[in-house]
């Protein structure tokens, strides 16, 4: 796997500085959460990323 | 709220509304008050006018110092229009959009894909679309005949997914 996909609608403004964060938990070796083994990652989409988050659409 | 007033409403006359939230006690002052008065002219949108009903339509949202709403226990009027008629004062939620073709049907071939949700792929099983420790509400329906899932009053939402479908079988 080296791709995530998700797709998003929404009834609300999202202009700037309106935020959609992703963020991807890997719990590690132990498989659970905590034990100082878990990583992860968050991603921000705006009006000023690719693609733009949009209204109605 | 509706206006209607016989005065004269040339600029700067106005017409004033405040919005007064007692905060969680419920009770005038106690440090948790809030409130927030917007004013109408004849250069606002729309402009005040004479002998004509004029229909304030406002987004609480343009109230920006009404940061609760829980407990709205006072409106105060102000106004240099001497004598006004008010009819039609409420409060209300405008009609949910929502949408009305369904997300696009992904292509990637079932054999490259784990999926968690979606019509198109067999799924892996989800535990949790709304953690007990998230700030979310989460429900499904149908767009389009498509299954989808709806989050509101979102503020951040936690999906799990226990044992983690392994991502590097593929």
């Amino acid at each position: 796997m080296n791709y995530f996909h998700v797709d998003l609608w929404t009834p609300d403004t999202t202009a700037l500085p309106k935020v959609f964060k992703i963020k991807l938990v890997d719990f590690g070796a132990g498989g659970t959460f905590g034990g100082g083994d878990d990583v992860e990652h968050e991603l921000t989409f705006d009006a000023s990323t690719t693609p733009a988050l949009a209204t109605g659409s | 709220m509706d206006i209607w007033t016989p005065d004269s409403t040339d600029f700067p006359k106005a017409f004033k509304i405040k919005l007064v939230d007692f905060g969680a006690d419920g009770a005038y002052s106690g440090g948790d008050d809030v409130e927030h008065e917007l004013s109408f002219t004849a250069a606002s949108t729309p402009p005040l006018a004479t002998e004509s009903w004029v229909s304030l339509d406002i987004p609480l949202s343009d109230f920006t110092g009404l940061t609760t709403r829980a407990h709205l226990a006072q409106m105060v009027i102000s106004s240099d229009l001497s004598t006004v008629f008010i009819d039609n004062i409420f409060f209300y939620s405008a009609a949910e959009l929502v949408p009305t073709t369904a997300a696009p049907t992904p292509t990637e071939s079932p054999a490259d894909v784990i999926s968690l949700y979606s019509n198109a792929y067999g799924n892996v099983t989800v535990d949790t679309w709304s953690a007990v420790w998230d700030m979310a509400d989460v429900s499904d329906l149908l767009i389009a005949g498509n299954d989808t899932k709806k989050y509101s009053n979102l503020v951040f939402a936690g999906l799990n997914s226990l044992p983690a479908p392994s991502m590097r079988r593929r």
